[in-house]
């Protein structure tokens, strides 16, 4: 399988900051959705894979291309970016946009922005400033959609948008990636709409890449177990991720539910006592349970 | 290159109705002062200012970092603005000429065009603007907006000061020759003092602009 993104030993040192030697590969292909907290480093990272930083160490491979080294820019034809803001100049009409983009764009297909401008109801006359924060989106999407772009960056993309909005914009993901040489990689603070569309979870923590792993697997290997803190205390060690103690009730985020129903816990319940019970996981939980356990470690 | 400059006109359409009242006040108020020099060193500062508005909207909207993630390098996004620059330059200085014609005819004209203030003029404004340019890209439109006042007043100090020092006697640059090829002489001069300051100033930013985290 070919990577549409390969990144290797990266650092980029910030005062007070430090995007830690990070390596991972995005297939070609796939969703990958890009998470961690505010200040995590995804922002850095992601400017980094589009060279718009210089790094301190380490090598960016985009669609084939070496970040930093490359004289041409042509192989941006292939590259659709979205930033979490339109970065389109205000006083530009909806329809200019159009008009010096073909331009720019060898591949620019005006047939398909003007598909995508009905389909979100864009008004053409209108300035960019007078649209609403979706409709920038949108605009943005439309532009990144609009020439041969096989690898698709979100950053932040859908924040700040209703729910019935980022579910359109996610539809139109789900359409784009159906052809298999497209990738979207998307960086969100929405674990749920991640959780939605993504193949691959990638988990950022202070410049830190925790994991990358396929979403299915974090779904179904991953649980909750609501139990007693005895209970609790005899899980065994290598699959606890992390504890939330309460007056009632211990909740423990578990790594592997096979390991855990096979450690016999669960028959070890005395005559009275309940039972352990497993929750299904959602990506936000891992990530607060991640986040939490690793700031206990410190 | 193309399609940068398109975006840069279609940003810019947005205020030709500011644009041409301000025109429309300077010309009014060249009326009442009889004077039009005014109005055409304004056309002139006018086509820097431009480009100015065009680095303001860009930097608003973090446009230039949106460029670098399209087929455009780097190197094409500074000379764009350069190009937009001389474009503004070249259209102010235009439309300064325009006005001394037409003004010509008039009573506070003295029947001719000031060819050789025209071109310092225009001089003036291409040099503080290539000293601003690479500036800008440093630190940003807003924190540079401190640094084109202090190179306006240091620019205009210097003309100041030279007009001062030589009092009333004239500036003998090109001996020997008549009035229309020394004016010719030095108009060259100042376009070669024009050309220089531009490409000093594009490789400033691009070097700058090549270490910018965008």
């Amino acid at each position: 399988m070919k990577n549409a993104i390969e990144v290797k030993n990266l650092t980029k040192i910030y005062d007070g900051f430090k995007l830690n030697n990070i390596s991972f590969e995005i297939p070609e292909g796939s969703v990958v959705g890009f998470i961690g907290e505010n200040g995590a480093g995804k922002s850095t990272t992601i400017k980094a894979l589009l060279g718009l930083i210089p790094v301190e160490e380490g090598k960016v491979n985009v669609l084939g291309h070496l970040i930093g080294e490359e004289d041409d820019a042509s192989w941006r034809e292939q590259l659709g970016v979205v930033f979490d803001e339109c970065s389109f100049p205000s006083e530009l009409k909806v329809k200019d946009i159009a008009r010096f983009m073909k331009h720019i764009y060898r591949t620019w297909d005006e047939k398909q922005f003007e598909n995508y401008m009905q389909k979100f109801e864009l008004p053409k006359g209108k300035k960019v400033k007078e649209l609403s924060k979706g409709m920038k989106m949108k605009l943005s999407i439309a532009a990144a959609l609009s020439h041969d772009s096989r690898l698709l960056v979100l950053d932040e993309a859908t924040g700040g948008l209703d729910p019935v909005i980022r579910n359109e914009i996610l539809d139109i993901f789900r359409e784009y990636v159906e052809d298999e040489g497209h990738t979207v990689f998307l960086s969100s603070h929405i674990t749920s709409d991640i959780e939605k569309i993504a193949d691959y979870i990638m988990l950022l923590h202070k410049g830190e890449l925790l994991f990358m792993e396929s979403k299915d697997k974090l779904i179904y290997d991953y649980g909750l177990v609501k139990c007693t803190k005895e209970q609790a205390d005899k899980i065994p060690s290598d699959i606890v991720v992390g504890r939330e103690d309460g007056a009632y009730e211990t909740t423990v985020l578990i790594s592997d539910q096979g390991l855990f129903r096979t450690s016999g816990i669960m028959e070890e319940a005395m005559d009275g006592e309940a039972k352990p019970v497993i929750d299904r996981a959602c990506i936000e939980d891992i990530l607060l349970y991640i986040v939490k356990a690793q700031k206990e470690a410190i | 290159m193309k399609g940068l400059l398109l975006k840069d006109l279609y940003a810019l359409s947005g205020y030709r109705k500011q644009y041409a009242m301000v025109l429309g006040f300077m010309a009014l108020w060249s009326v009442f002062m009889k004077s039009f020099s005014f109005l055409a060193v304004y056309a002139i500062l006018l086509g820097g200012m431009l480009v100015v508005t065009l680095m303001t909207m860009d930097e608003n909207t973090h446009f230039n970092r949106y460029a670098l993630t399209m087929p455009i390098s780097l190197k094409t996004m500074v000379k764009e603005k350069y190009a937009a620059f001389i474009i503004c330059m070249v259209s102010g200085a235009a439309l300064a000429f325009l006005v001394e014609l037409l003004v010509m005819e008039t009573p506070w004209s003295e029947g001719k065009v000031e060819w050789v203030m025209l071109a310092v003029m225009v001089t003036f404004f291409t040099v503080a603007y290539s000293i601003y340019f690479p500036i800008v890209y440093k630190f940003g439109v807003e924190k540079a907006r401190y640094t084109y006042i202090v190179i306006m007043i240091l620019m205009g100090a210097i003309v100041f000061g030279a007009v001062r020092l030589t009092g009333d006697e004239p500036i003998i640059i090109f001996a020997g020759l008549s009035a229309v090829l020394e004016a010719l002489c030095l108009i060259g001069m100042l376009f070669v003092l024009d050309a220089a300051a531009i490409i000093v100033s594009y490789h400033v930013t691009l070097k700058v602009a090549k270490n910018k985290e965008w």
